[in-house]
């Protein structure tokens, strides 16, 4: 069997690399959470500012595309999560397997995303010179939110697809084992944290006004 | 030389060597000079600034011309000099030596800190090229985002992408701080100045990340021609300095809390004695990381925020002195009774203490509602800040610089010409800065080319120090420079100091220690009194 | 190590949950529950993520080191947010 679990130079063994690598990336997901909470806070303060025209506002985003998105991202967690579970169960196949389906379904999340935002332009919801007069003028801020928000998000998912596609070269390669999966587990939490930050896209932009 | 004599140094010597490198003492180095630079910029900018204030009339420089000279000064001091200072360069390298480590946990994610820093400095420097930006270091919108007809996203691009080089730094600290630590190295067992890096990483981690983000919303804002900072959509520039100084504020204890390491390392040795109160001085290294989260609002007294909130801040502000204080209190306790001696090293850290003190305590005075009130916006603020940053942060720097240069160069600076240039810093920069806390006081106002005549003889008094200061710093970075050609061979440990970073040759091999080393005791095991002689004395006999 | 990771099957049935949580933030929206509606809709947000958290990024099954990092990142978040909102809450002006 070929031996993957390489130490690097500067480590004495390898659980302490890997310890080293997973307090490395929670201390950066500790650092996303910081980088949205500015969004999520001007979310705050504005929706107490216009409260009405925020209602106005997110009445016009398309929920069933939202839906959509959200299960796609929920499924894509599940699957990477198993990808991970294959690899520390030494079924090498399997992870290819389930990082090609992650995959996949990321990239059906922005194609969904991207016929969304082809609405909302239909739709006049672009702030600017070009929002639709019948909308109060301060639901211009939700809309700036809305686009700044899912914009800076799907630019995770891309990284994000961009970091599981060097997993999935990897796995290929049959990098990945019961000894040595750190990198992909890894890649797994960045996968899951930009899930999490959809839920409270979804709730905050799609559905938390709609019932009024 | 046989492979087994080789130092970091000697290892190769080609360009290639360098700027691939993932050795930590060499990514030290590279960001010592590259921070020299931006440093020397900024200084240069300061130098205009100062000749203009010569004269009540503005006789030098437009006043756009000025906007954009403090702006430079500002943005270069801050995130292209102050905040890589010391965590950078002397953090990177003596982190992995003290805490009897190889390298640092992720050195790749090192050296491309390096390089985010780089990416990050030409952005800067261009915007500089093109034009400059006017709107100050702090890009208060709307005027950053809707009116000013400068530089001004890609200068705040340039900070981002160098504020991820910081955010990588950080994480590498405080992965490699928790992580690499030699075998019975326990975390109270740890040098002082590792504690005050690791609060500075908890800063830098978790308080960057929030400017990204508000200078890209700012710079979104500004392309896109709509945003919500701006009044004009029902916006809310308040809420930009909000999130602005929730890292900013943050960020003023990271151009601090290094230099109050630096001063618990080099006080011990040149006193010859234990640190007074270990645990405080550890603990209030966390403490001063995290209220100084709390206290942002500060800034913000005459902003229109709401009252009740400006004296939530105000009171919090006070507590942040508690911290500060204990470790005054315990660096002079430490000084009591010792066996001190005065190489270059100890008289910047005298004066840092010194420095500190009179800033700290202005600001206290800023922190102060009404007080505030009166000062705002006046050279109260400007001289309260740079006695912090400058008479703080850079002595220090200046100071842990010549502490550590031996280790770094493998060479001896050359004491008298060290022990006169940190005189001369400190007379200059005395007569540079505290004339402004009169001129504030008085009401000079701070970012404006022309004055009321009788503030004049304030201002030449402080211009006058500023030609004394930048002889100041003319002189290390000249005595420094000859030294690494023909200065002393340095032995392994020059000061008699405890610590693992002595006990490795100086400099120290490619891959620092040639065992592990194993720690047994307490740091700053300095031995009693009367064993001092006998120890100064054998090792004169070496030389 | 082994013992100390959560099994397919567990997997399967957190995703169930996550799901079926998301179809009721979705159902919620439509029906008025009058001041109800925002805090279940934000309950049920923070449901799905702590599950998240802990199955499918194993927190449970982590280190007490890996916690601390993790909740750093939601405390400072929560000073940012209640310290700002102490001014826009008090402010008397607006």
């Amino acid at each position: 069997m070929k031996e993957n679990s390489i130490v690097a130079d500067q480590f004495e063994n390898a659980q302490q690399q890997s310890e080293a690598a997973h307090l490395g990336m929670w201390t950066f997901i500790a650092t996303e959470i910081l980088f949205f909470g500015g969004l999520f806070l001007a979310y705050i303060v504005y929706r107490h500012f216009y409260f009405t025209e925020f209602v106005a506002a997110s009445k016009h985003t398309e929920v069933l595309f939202g839906t959509i998105n959200s299960i796609i991202l929920l499924t894509s967690s599940l699957t990477m999560a198993l990808a991970v579970h294959a690899a520390k169960e030494n079924y090498r196949l399997q992870i290819s397997r389930w990082l090609a389906l992650t995959i996949f379904l990321g990239l059906a999340f922005l194609a969904v995303k991207g016929l969304e935002y082809h609405d909302d332009i239909e739709n006049k919801l672009v702030p600017g010179a070009h929002f639709d007069p019948s909308l109060p003028a301060q639901s211009q801020i939700f809309f700036w939110l809305y686009w700044t928000m899912t914009g800076l998000h799907a630019i995770h998912v891309t990284v994000g697809l961009g970091v599981l596609s060097t997993m999935l070269l990897l796995a290929r390669k049959e990098k990945f084992s019961a000894n040595y999966n750190t990198p992909l587990t890894l890649a797994g939490l960045y996968w899951h944290f930009v899930d999490i930050v959809w839920l409270f896209l979804f709730a905050l932009l799609y559905v938390i006004s709609r019932h009024k | 030389m046989s492979e087994e004599n080789k130092n970091y140094l000697s290892t190769g010597d080609t360009v290639k060597s360098w700027l691939l490198t993932t050795d930590h003492k060499r990514i030290g180095i590279l960001f010592l000079f590259s921070i020299l630079l931006f440093f020397t910029i900024a200084a240069v900018a300061a130098a205009l600034m100062r000749i203009e204030l010569l004269t009540p009339q503005g006789d030098l420089v437009h006043a756009d011309t000025y906007n954009k000279l403090f702006t430079i000064h500002g943005v270069l001091m801050v995130w292209f000099f102050l905040i890589p200072s010391i965590p950078s360069v002397l953090g990177n390298f003596v982190i992995p030596l003290m805490i009897g480590a190889r390298d640092m946990a992720f050195p790749k994610l090192n050296l491309l800190s390096w390089y985010l820093f780089i990416i990050g400095g030409f952005f800067a420097f261009h915007a500089i090229i093109l034009g400059g930006v006017d709107t100050g270091w702090t890009f208060y919108t709307p005027y950053s985002s809707a009116y000013s007809n400068s530089h001004v996203v890609e200068m705040a691009l340039g900070i981002f992408i160098a504020g991820f080089g910081s955010i990588l730094t950080g994480l590498n600290f405080i992965v490699t701080i928790q992580t690499m630590r030699a075998p019975g190295l326990t975390w109270f067992r740890l040098p002082l100045f590792i504690w005050s890096l690791f609060a500075t990483s908890v800063i830098l981690v978790l308080a960057t990340p929030v400017l990204a983000i508000t200078l890209a919303l700012m710079s979104v804002e500004r392309i896109w021609g709509i945003g919500i900072f701006n009044p004009k959509l029902g916006g809310d520039p308040v809420l930009f300095q909000h999130l602005f100084w929730f890292y900013s504020h943050p960020a003023v204890y990271i151009m601090i809390l290094p230099g109050m390491g630096v001063v618990s390392e080099v006080i011990t040795c040149f006193a010859r004695k234990k640190i007074f109160g270990y645990y405080f001085v550890a603990f209030s290294s966390v403490a001063i990381a995290v209220v100084g989260f709390l206290v942002w609002g500060h800034h913000m007294f005459v902003s229109s925020q709401s009252i009740y909130a400006g004296m939530a801040f105000s009171i919090l502000s006070f507590l942040v002195a508690i911290p500060s204080a204990i470790k005054v209190f315990n660096w002079t306790m430490t000084l009591y009774r010792g066996s001190i001696s005065f190489e270059a090293p100890m008289i910047y850290v005298l004066s840092f203490i010194a420095l500190f003190v009179i800033g700290g305590l202005t600001g206290l005075m800023l922190a102060t509602l009404p007080v505030d009130v009166h000062v705002h916006g006046t050279y109260f603020v400007v001289a309260h800040f740079h006695y912090i940053m400058v008479g703080g942060m850079v002595t220090a720097f200046m100071g842990g610089l010549h502490y550590w240069w031996p280790k770094i160069s493998g060479r001896m600076y050359p004491e008298k010409l060290g022990q006169l240039a940190a005189i001369i810093m400190f007379v200059g920069f005395n007569l540079t800065f505290f004339p402004q806390y009169i001129l504030g006081y008085l009401g000079m106002p701070r970012r404006v080319h022309e004055y009321a005549p009788e503030f004049q003889i304030y201002n030449v008094l402080s211009t006058a120090g500023a030609s004394i200061l930048g002889v100041g710093y003319l002189l290390p970075l000249i005595y420094l420079l000859w030294s690494i050609f023909y200065g002393k061979r340095a032995t392994a440990n020059p000061w008699n100091a405890t610590g693992l970073e002595w006990q490795t040759s100086s400099p120290p091999p490619k891959n620092n220690f040639h065992e592990t080393p194993v720690v047994t005791e307490e740091p700053y095991n300095y031995p009693p009194l009367n064993e001092i002689g006998e120890i100064t004395l054998a090792s004169n006999e070496h030389k | 190590m082994k013992s100390h990771h959560p099994t397919k099957k567990l997997f399967v049935f957190v995703w169930l949950a996550l799901v079926m949580m998301h179809f009721m933030i979705l159902g919620s929206a439509y029906l008025n529950l009058g001041f109800v509606n925002t805090p279940l809709i934000l309950v049920l947000a923070v449901v799905q993520m702590l599950l998240i958290l802990a199955y499918f990024m194993e927190a449970r099954y982590s280190a007490k080191l890996i916690w601390i990092a993790a909740a750093a990142g939601f405390f400072w978040l929560l000073i940012q947010w209640i310290l700002t909102l102490s001014d826009y809450l008090m402010r008397q002006w607006h």
